[in-house]
């Protein structure tokens, strides 16, 4: 899977959040993005992702923009801001909805992708039951659940404790060497100096590559 | 799963299967009433028969003794089994309409689960599952229109345990086209109802608000067709009352006087006009998931 | 969120009620034909109280004079439904028609109505409607109608 990001600009109203920006994402790589808040992370993310529509400029994903064709990119999961599900169902009830879109997997991969998360033990209570690191670790596992070959993940770990961060970071490391392409944006920067292959500045509605594979 | 997705319109099924039976226990505590009462004045009769004096008490007394037992026909059945119903006045079941409408697409947009649906599958998908969760809940009514049809049969047939000709007899008013023009035109309104809470709930996710909001849109429609369609344009400029098949809210007695074919058109029309609003409302995809994510 | 909840219920409690009744004077005029007037807003019926029919054992029946409503006058083609019951509340028949119907409450199988004892009868709009509706009529209670027809 390639993304190609093609002179990208996103306005809201007269505001320019992102401002004509162009790199190209591959296969097998981590991106880390950070910057100060409001500096166009997510919509950044969010425009990979499918949900938003550049203003001006195209993203391709293999050679094709999806925006033109009402096309969505089919092996993309993405977790932006904050986590949304149906608050009277449980976390297990609530990622099994979404499997049965594509009915591509079944109770096992649910299961798997809850232990990835330790959240195996809170996966019968109720969703509006949960604490915002359970919240956070639900959205990442409706991410990892279906083996996407893009994951997208914004701030996912606010509010996760020590441990279940490394189990996930152990495991989208795994997932780099199975060739996956795996965007993530946070605060941490020990966290991007530990996974991320680049990483990335957003200042401006600008990308600004600070470090890369080579010299990192 | 699919329990909780259509829960609401499971309970709008309950609701009316039980109304419906209270309505069937209701016309057999009637039937028996009258049974009884026939019975009475045919006794009155026969025991008066050396007495009868005038016509007119003869004619009251052979009409009775005619038929001594207390029949109705088919389409009697139907309008008293209709007027048995409780709770079925159309405003309280327009409200049921809405609620069963408004129930899961509320909670879906309101908590933004349409941006992990935009990732599983495409936009015009997305939007025509949305339509049609709405719109199963239009289904409810007509269906139970037909099951009035079926239970108004058995009722009939049991009361004489017959199939006697004279109690199936059609009238212009009550005839097969004229019941299947019915359930359809009923289908239609209460599509043109779910169509206005789709449109309502693009813009309030909050269930409870969209759904009075909804309910309001749909009264306020009927008041727009009655009052500025048929009072100021029709019946002022025109000085006829044609304005009457511009009505939304009448299941199950559809405003007939002009016959069958402008009713269906006006419906049919309304709905065209309010699947247009939907389409046009949920055209921005970005808009609708910046929208979802303000309100969730 | 309270003052949501007590607007849904008050909502709710509005739709319920129905019925309005509007109590008149019970005699019979001497013609055996009561003249009613009824004013019925949207989504009520109007109950008239008791008459008493004496010997006469005439079918009774209903003749629909006038109609209009709020912003339709005349409106010849509403429709309205008239119902009769005894003096026990039973409901012995039903007519629905419009301007210059004139229909037997009874089905031609039977002549209940015709009995003496008291009745009343009540008026609805037929169609579902928003704004108030009114109707005249004549109800033939202890009178032939030879111009009423059976309705079904």
């Amino acid at each position: 899977m390639k993304i190609e990001v093609k002179n990208i600009t996103k306005k809201f109203k007269e505001n320019c959040i992102i401002n004509k920006i162009s790199a190209t994402f591959e296969s097998g790589k981590v991106y880390g993005l950070y910057g100060r808040n409001g500096s166009g992370k997510s919509v950044f993310l969010k425009m990979i992702a499918g949900l938003y529509i550049p203003t001006t400029g195209e993203i391709l994903y293999d050679g094709i923009d999806l925006n033109k064709e009402d096309k969505y990119p089919v092996s993309l999961r993405a977790f932006i801001e904050r986590p949304s599900f149906f608050p009277d169902l449980t976390g297990y009830q609530n990622l099994k909805l979404l499997a049965e879109i594509q009915d591509k997997i079944g109770d096992k991969e649910i299961m798997d992708a809850l232990e990835i998360v330790n959240l195996i033990e809170e996966k019968d209570k109720k969703f509006s039951k949960y604490s915002l690191g359970m919240k956070q670790k639900l959205g990442i596992a409706q991410v990892i659940m279906e083996d996407p070959e893009v994951l997208i993940f914004d701030e996912p770990f606010n509010g996760i404790e020590k441990e279940s961060v490394n189990k996930i970071m152990e495991y989208l490391k795994s997932q780099k060497k199975e060739g996956k392409c795996i965007f993530i944006s946070t605060h941490i920067m020990e966290d991007l100096n530990r996974l991320a292959d680049y990483i990335y500045e957003m200042d401006c509605g600008s990308l600004i590559e600070v470090s890369n594979e080579k010299n990192k | 799963m699919k329990f909780k997705k259509y829960s609401m319109i499971l309970f709008f099924i309950l609701f009316m299967a039980i109304i419906y039976s209270l309505g069937i226990i209701k016309f057999n505590n009637w039937h028996n009433t009258m049974t009884k009462l026939h019975m009475e004045q045919i006794e009155d009769c026969k025991s008066r028969k050396e007495e009868y004096s005038k016509e007119e008490e003869r004619e009251y007394c052979s009409k009775k003794l005619k038929h001594q037992e207390f029949v109705i026909s088919y389409a009697e059945t139907k309008k008293y089994y209709d007027d048995f119903i409780p709770f079925s006045s159309n405003f309280f079941i327009i409200f049921l309409i809405v609620l069963a409408s408004c129930y899961y697409n509320s909670k879906y947009l309101k908590n933004n689960i349409i941006s992990y649906d935009l990732a599983r599958e495409n936009y015009k998908k997305v939007k025509y599952k949305i339509f049609s969760r709405a719109w199963v809940s239009a289904l409810v009514v007509p269906f139970f229109m037909v099951i009035k049809l079926i239970i108004c049969f058995v009722l009939c047939f049991y009361q004489k345990g017959t199939t006697d000709i004279l109690l199936w007899e059609t009238t212009s008013t009550f005839n097969a086209l004229y019941l299947f023009v019915d359930i359809f035109i009923a289908l239609v309104d209460c599509l043109i109802i779910t169509n206005i809470c789709i449109v309502v709930m693009r813009k309030q996710h909050h269930f409870i608000l969209s759904s009075i909001l909804s309910y309001l849109c749909v009264i306020g429609i009927e008041l727009f067709l009655e009052i500025v369609i048929d009072g100021l344009l029709i019946n002022k400029i025109f000085g006829t009352d044609f304005g009457l098949v511009f009505n939304i809210i009448t299941f199950g007695h559809f405003p007939d006087s002009y016959g069958i074919a402008p009713p269906l058109l006006v419906s049919l029309g309304i709905f065209i006009v309010t699947s247009l609003f939907v389409m046009r409302s949920y055209q921005d995809k970005e808009q609708l998931v910046i929208d979802c994510e303000s309100n969730s | 969120m309270k003052l949501i909840k007590f607007s849904f219920l008050f909502l709710v409690a509005v739709i319920l009620v129905e019925t309005v009744s509007v109590f008149a004077g019970n005699t019979i005029p001497s013609t055996g034909i009561v003249p009613l007037f009824a004013e019925i807003p949207a989504g009520k019926t109007i109950t008239f109280s008791n008459y008493t029919k004496g010997s006469d054992l005439n079918a009774q029946s209903y003749q629909f004079n006038t109609a209009k409503t709020t912003i339709t006058n005349p409106c010849p083609s509403c429709k309205f439904k008239i119902t009769l019951y005894n003096g026990k509340n039973n409901q012995l028949g039903s007519v629905t028609g419009k301007t210059g119907d004139n229909i037997y409450f009874d089905s031609k199988y039977n002549n209940v109505s015709a009995a003496p004892g008291d009745y009343h009868i009540s008026v609805k709009r037929d169609q579902v409607t928003a704004v108030t509706s009114v109707e005249t009529g004549n109800w033939y209670i202890a009178k032939a109608n030879p111009k009423a027809v059976f309705q079904n």
